[in-house]
């Protein structure tokens, strides 16, 4: 099933299972990081406020361990999806690093100290989103290690781990969780929510659509490539 | 009336009005100086001391047991009450013969005097109202013989005023009051590191019974509100290991109350979970010693097993690290530096983000400046 690039001025850019998986992901995210902040912060009101309404400790536990399995579930989702679907394979592959990146860098820091007027020639994913989504696999699979560490002694399952053992991974899972918070989140929230030309809000992420405008503006490689070949066909998995 | 008869005898009218009128002034005379506190209740002290000033005057009971009735006046004499008669506090008896008095004499209640605005200016406390509420009380209230009333733990006769005794001694002095029934406590309580630092290096600063148990407000130790109980000893125990004081007086700088604050259990605590450890769980109780002592929980020896109490399959492995972890402290080796390059990192990551939506923004609005010109 081919479908033309453009409809209505618009390009789809997420397909509905992509749109799906973002949403898992970031209410798994946020469920983690308020049920991990509560007993982070536990002596602040914060922390209080937070674990009365979780339930108490014990339930604050497993409410981080439910949705920590749910991301271990989409990651397995989303390996799979990447690795096997047509989409998914395209999709990772604009998620590689490559030469341009750095030239895009150079010319964007050059832009943004205002000493010089070219912008940045990004493709599908510029720099930004590029970091944010290798960022988050990546912050991903610490916190899964570690979570997994510590879980195994919460459920008295392995006693072949040194103590020290469990307070470094303790350690690391808080700050690598705390990181995570402070620079995908808040980067992420500041790129589709807070920056000029998208607030309130950038509503990719609900209708999969990016206006043609949009698309020359942010991603103007993308924007040639499907210009050059007019008769060109974008090929798209699965309904919108 | 003697007197009166004899003069009637011999018929002297005028006699018998003198004689009367010198009777009434020495009655007067008696009177008033019998009246005067202090004569009066030594008189009637002389008269109970005809038999209870005998150090050798007891009672034998029906079972055998042998109660000391004999009242050392010298120490009474010493103590805070030795301005008022034995009829003020033993005021059940008031008849007294020959063959002495009523047997069943009932306890001396100490709160006649001893309460707020008394008329008599007995040191007015509230005490006794805390002590309505104590295991002893409770105790006392079951018609448990054996339970404590003030006099057991300050004394009848003998008692001396809190403030005459040093700190010292009235630390030394309250683990013998406790022992007359808490004797096997006692006999732990005297080799653990604060008996045999009380006792041997005569170091009042260590905690003797009712620095952790209480005073007048003890209870059991599985009642929720008292000092020593699950979620509530390590916040008695941080009273000396928490403390400023204690610290600046030996030079030491110890964080132990505030790393189990942050740790698992400290938390599980603090949210009123009752199965995980608190300092007594791995330090004991009354047995409490030093880290270095063979007998005590934590050495490394034992520690093993102190784990295993709550955790069965622990293991030497699993033991293996230190406890009170601090980040914030260089001692703690590798987590001090895995938390010192996180936080490092952290902060650096942040304020390269900062950079660069601030750059972001300012570009941004700039243009759209420009556009909408």
């Amino acid at each position: 099933m081919n479908k033309t690039k453009f409809q209505n001025g618009y390009l789809i850019r997420f397909n509905l299972i992509e749109r799906i998986q973002h949403i898992i992901l970031f209410v798994a995210l946020i469920m983690l990081l308020l049920t991990g902040l509560s007993l982070s912060y536990y002596d602040s009101w914060f922390g209080r406020f937070m674990i009365d309404i979780e339930g108490g400790l014990e339930s604050r536990g497993n409410l981080h361990y439910f949705f920590a399995f749910v991301l271990m579930a989409l990651g397995v989702f989303h390996a799979f999806y990447v690795t096997f679907s047509d989409k998914g394979q395209s999709e990772i592959a604009h998620m590689k690093y490559t030469k341009k990146d750095f030239r895009n860098m150079l010319i964007s820091f050059r832009y943004n100290f205002g000493m010089g007027k070219a912008t940045p020639y990004y493709g599908r994913y510029n720099l930004s989103q590029k970091f944010q989504y290798w960022g988050v696999i990546f912050g991903s699979v610490i916190m899964i290690t570690t979570g997994i560490i510590l879980l195994l002694k919460v459920w008295k399952i392995a006693m072949l781990f040194p103590k020290w053992l469990w307070d470094i991974t303790n350690l690391v899972h808080s700050f690598e969780g705390m990181m995570i918070f402070l620079v995908l989140f808040l980067w992420h929230i500041y790129d589709v929510h807070l920056s000029p030309g998208v607030f309130p809000m950038s509503r990719v992420w609900l209708t999969g659509k990016i206006s043609e405008e949009e698309l020359k503006k942010e991603h103007p490689e993308e924007y040639d490539e499907i210009n050059k070949d007019k008769s060109g066909e974008w090929k798209i998995d699965g309904n919108i | 009336m003697r007197s009166i008869r004899i003069n009637l005898e011999n018929g002297k009218l005028m006699g018998i009005f003198k004689v009367n009128i010198l009777f009434f002034i020495i009655s007067i005379f008696v009177f008033t100086k019998l009246n005067s506190p202090e004569l009066y209740s030594q008189n009637q002290n002389q008269k109970c001391l005809i038999c209870h000033g005998k150090p050798d005057f007891k009672l034998k009971n029906d079972d055998g047991s042998v109660k000391q009735l004999f009242v050392n006046d010298s120490l009474l004499a010493r103590s805070p009450h030795s301005k008022i008669s034995c009829y003020d506090c033993h005021n059940d008896i008031v008849e007294i013969t020959a063959f002495g008095h009523k047997k069943n004499v009932n306890k001396v209640q100490c709160t006649r005097c001893h309460y707020e605005n008394n008329p008599v200016g007995a040191p007015e406390t509230e005490k006794y109202l805390e002590f309505q509420e104590s295991v002893h009380q409770l105790e006392l209230n079951k018609g448990n013989p054996n339970a404590p009333n003030c006099q057991s733990c300050h004394g009848s006769h003998d008692i001396v005023k809190r403030k005459s005794l040093s700190s010292l001694e009235l630390k030394k002095k309250i683990t013998q009051i406790c022992a007359k029934c808490h004797l096997d406590i006692y006999a732990v309580y005297k080799n653990s590191i604060h008996g045999s630092e009380l006792f041997e290096k005569n170091n009042a600063d260590v905690p003797s019974c009712t620095d952790c148990h209480g005073e007048h407000t003890i209870k059991k130790h599985d009642d929720p509100l008292s000092s020593v109980y699950e979620t509530k000893i390590y916040g008695t125990c941080g009273e000396c290991h928490a403390s400023e004081k204690i610290f600046e007086k030996y030079g030491i700088k110890s964080d132990k109350i505030k790393t189990y604050e942050s740790s698992y259990h400290g938390i599980a605590v603090q949210f009123g979970e009752k199965t995980v450890a608190n300092c007594a769980s791995c330090h004991g109780v009354h047995d409490i010693r030093p880290q270095d002592d063979p007998a005590s929980l934590i050495n490394p020896a034992n520690i093993v097993k102190t784990c295993g109490k709550c955790h069965p399959d622990a293991n030497a492995n699993y033991t293996m690290g230190k406890i009170h972890l601090n980040p914030h402290n260089e001692d703690s080796g590798s987590i001090y530096y895995i938390s010192g390059f996180f936080k490092w990192l952290t902060l650096i990551t942040i304020f390269l983000l900062a950079i660069h939506v601030m750059l972001d923004l300012f570009r941004k609005l700039k243009h759209k400046k420009a556009l909408t010109k």
